[in-house]
């Protein structure tokens, strides 16, 4: 069977829409965690580090529509940007993660959107994400910052906790309903394919080598 | 006593055996941290020796007597051991009494400080036994931490714990009761079981078999007595047995179809656990007393290689992978020590440097998102640092490559069976490969040459599975990243995976792709009859209770010649040194 197209023709599928979205940023901002919060709805303190990409679906009801997420969590070290790269052209929506108590993380995202504009199409939905906002006596990045350079990109902004599971759902969902209304808006749009992530088929050797 | 008791005291004092065990262990100067407790390291010597008479190692004494008051002489003024080789062999061996699967998501590995200090050799097995029973999710991402406080309380609460080699379950009065107050009853065990199941760690974590002097409905009646009756053998009485009539026409709920069906399934598991248990004793001897001393003579015999394939003894490890990896780059201890100096200076003087060694600083925050479930890389844990100076060296070794994530899994396993040195040696040659290094250096080009062998390798061997995969658009990269990078050590049971790795450093890199084509195979049903999301789910997240032998006889069933193999590698680099 195939998931092609993103309104589910086959009868048999439990859901009315498909939505592929991928979470990236630096390594430790808590991708993982928030992909675990929001699938399962649980926290463990001692994760294991991701090595390449992860996947989880969780589908939620929207507006009288089942909309199955399918996740992609991808490595957060620089080395694996090319491998994460590839799977940046699947995506529908991207969740922007940085770390409010890590200055580096946030300086990072230029970076991150810098790879999307590369890698990815051009209508994908962003989201920029502060994860572990439970943690305010170790908070760095001030929230004004983050919705700042959320503003400047003219995405959404979100303040977490996956830990404590604060906003996590609204993140998701709150990107979802975007993605769908730009997908009954733009119903013939490219990205609306399947695009599950094949490393051949995007070749980054033939790309330049931006991302190293 | 028991055969299984009478066993077990014979291995921990035969004197001879128990010597040559020892000095295998030597090595294991990772476990110095646990030294810090002189009364843990003086306990773990009882368990090794079997006695309370610490001031004699020697000493053949069956005694069981392990009362503190007795360790005194090990210590000196400080109250520091005086003998702390000897006490490293003792934690090593400790530890090694448990398979990584018992020590997955339990406190065990901080356990060897406190409780192991007031257990018996029967309590051991039984706590092995415990260990093995706890529900555990079906990712590694949940942890339902057993902890120290529940393990002792049951040791407390049932003293007469006992193990038997037929149907190894525990007997234990008021087992049943431990967590659940309610669950007097074998079938109120199976319903908490199921119950607890979903993940509230503490209170599933204790399961215990208490069947075995159950009072309560007519099924657990009947189980008891089919356990009673089956005594002599108690795997095939039961099997036997379930299919009686009286026994599906007093229990004809599917719900206690499904558990007798379940609890076979167990038996069998449990049988075949002993089996091998037994066989991993037979090799450790052969190991020990023949192979070892002459590995030279022996290394490319058939018997080494069926040994190998049957998987090394966990306590022979520590031997046997540094000589089946060698030591071709010529690794001496104190190239180990200046690179460890370097790493130091590395981290102090931050990106500054010309290579990747500024890639250090990464290291920290993957130490305890590594095999987190065994708890023993954790901040406090005790091969914390032991794990962040073999890393840390490596990248001062090779700073082209750098710290790259995938790599801590490596080392950590190594960790867990040899010491730092030796750790960082099979580190460096095992990844001085150009599989692994194309791999870890990110090499696209490169890499898609191995993902193409795979999927050529999927193709010829598992066409049907690899015409619905790569029809739904999943490609081998999606597995074998992480597979390869981690050398299956993420996405396997530990113990299976140290199975794999013994066949891989013997057979090289071919071994790779001949066990992710077992894997593949394994779940080639589930596989085949999934959608996408269902196959991408269970191919990114493999069952954590994969059996070994059911493992390995998938893998078994595949031939990679290396010819086949460098033809579909054809392009690499370097690819002359893929199979030793």
């Amino acid at each position: 069977m195939s998931n092609t197209g993103t309104t589910a023709s086959n009868k048999s599928a439990a859901y009315d829409y498909l939505i592929k979205l991928l979470l990236i940023g630096d390594s430790g901002v808590g991708k993982s965690c928030l992909l675990l919060r929001f699938s399962e709805d649980s926290f463990t303190p001692s994760f294991i580090t991701t090595i390449g990409i992860d996947f989880k679906i969780r589908t939620i009801e929207l507006e009288g529509k089942r909309i199955k997420l399918q996740i992609w969590d991808t490595a957060g070290q620089e080395r694996f940007r090319t491998i994460t790269t590839a799977y940046y052209r699947g995506a529908m929506g991207i969740l922007l993660v940085y770390d409010v108590t890590d200055e580096k993380s946030f300086g990072n995202i230029r970076n991150w959107i810098r790879n999307i504009e590369q890698h990815a199409t051009e209508s994908v939905n962003k989201m920029l994400i502060g994860n572990k906002c439970d943690l305010p006596e170790k908070k760095v990045v001030d929230s004004s910052r983050g919705k700042a350079l959320a503003d400047e990109y003219g995405i959404k902004f979100l303040e977490t906790s996956a830990k404590n599971s604060i906003n996590v759902e609204e993140a998701f969902i709150s990107l979802a309903k975007d993605i769908k209304k730009r997908m009954i808006d733009t119903p013939n749009e490219p990205n609306n394919q399947t695009g599950n992530a094949q490393l051949s088929d995007t070749a980054p050797a033939k790309q330049k080598n931006c991302c190293k | 006593m028991c055969v299984c008791q009478k066993r077990r005291r014979k291995e921990v004092v035969d004197k001879k055996e128990k010597k040559e065990v020892a000095d295998l262990l030597l090595v294991d100067r990772s476990s110095l941290s646990l030294l810090s407790s002189p009364l843990l390291s003086s306990h773990l010597l009882n368990i090794i020796c079997g006695s309370g008479n610490n001031s004699n190692h020697h000493s053949t004494n069956t005694s069981q007597n392990s009362s503190p008051q007795t360790l005194s002489p090990l210590l000196n003024g400080n109250g520091t051991p005086t003998k702390p080789k000897r006490v490293v062999v003792a934690a090593t061996r400790a530890r090694q009494m448990f398979s990584f699967t018992e020590l997955a998501g339990t406190d065990l590995t901080l356990l060897m400080e406190e409780a192991f200090l007031s257990m018996q050799h029967e309590e051991i097995d039984a706590l092995k036994m415990v260990c093995r029973e706890m529900p555990r999710d079906e990712t590694v991402n949940h942890i339902n931490q057993l902890e120290l406080s529940q393990i002792q309380e049951y040791i407390e609460q049932n003293p007469h714990i006992t193990t038997t080699t037929t149907t190894t379950t525990i007997t234990a009065v008021g087992a049943a009761n431990l967590l659940n107050s309610s669950t007097t009853s074998t079938s109120s065990y199976s319903e908490t079981n199921h119950q607890n199941g979903n993940g509230n760690g503490s209170s599933s974590s204790l399961q215990v078999n208490g069947y075995g002097h159950s009072r309560g409905n007519s099924y657990g009646e009947e189980y008891n007595s089919l356990t009673m009756s089956g005594s002599s053998n108690g795997s095939t009485s039961l099997a036997s047995s379930n299919e009686s009539p009286s026994l599906t026409s007093s229990n004809s709920t599917p719900t206690s179809y499904r558990k007798n069906i379940a609890e076979k399934e167990k038996q069998k598991k449990e049988k075949q656990r002993k089996e091998r248990e037994k066989r991993m004793e037979e090799a450790l001897k052969v190991w020990t007393e023949d192979i070892i001393p002459n590995w030279e003579k022996k290394k490319s015999t058939k018997k080494v290689r069926d040994l190998i394939y049957q998987g090394i003894p966990s306590l022979a490890r520590s031997k046997v992978w540094p000589l089946i990896i060698g030591n071709d780059l010529n690794i001496t201890p104190e190239l180990f020590s200046i690179f460890g100096a370097r790493a130091e200076r590395a981290k102090q003087k931050g990106d500054a440097s010309l290579g990747r060694e500024g890639t250090v600083t990464l290291i920290q925050l993957d130490l305890p998102r590594t095999f987190p479930m065994l708890s023993i890389f954790q901040n406090e844990g005790p091969l914390h640092q032991s794990l962040a100076n073999v890393l840390e060296a490596y990248v001062c070794y090779r700073p082209d490559v750098g710290y790259v994530q995938g790599m801590s899994y490596l080392a950590a396993l190594f960790l867990l069976i040899l010491d730092e040195y030796n750790a960082f040696v099979c580190l460096a040659n095992v990844l001085n490969n150009p599989c692994y290094m194309t791999f870890y250096t990110m090499n696209m080009s490169q890499m898609e040459i191995y993902m193409k062998a795979m999927d050529s390798l999927m193709s010829i061997n598992l066409p049907k599975l690899h015409r619905h995969l790569s029809g739904m658009g999943i490609q081998p990269d999606v597995f074998m990243i992480d597979w390869v990078l981690t050398i299956f050590s993420k996405a396997l049971p530990l113990d299976v995976a140290s199975h794999v790795w013994d066949n891989l450093f013997l057979e090289g890199e071919l071994f790779i792709f001949q066990a992710a084509l077992g894997i593949l195979k394994m779940y080639s049903k589930e596989l085949e009859g999934g959608d996408f999301d269902a196959c991408m789910t269970l191919l990114t997240h493999l069952p954590q209770d994969i059996d070994d032998d059911e493992l390995f006889q998938h893998i078994s069933s595949f031939t990679i010649h290396p010819k086949q193999y460098s033809k579909l590698i054809q392009g690499c680099d370097n690819i002359k040194t893929f199979c030793k």
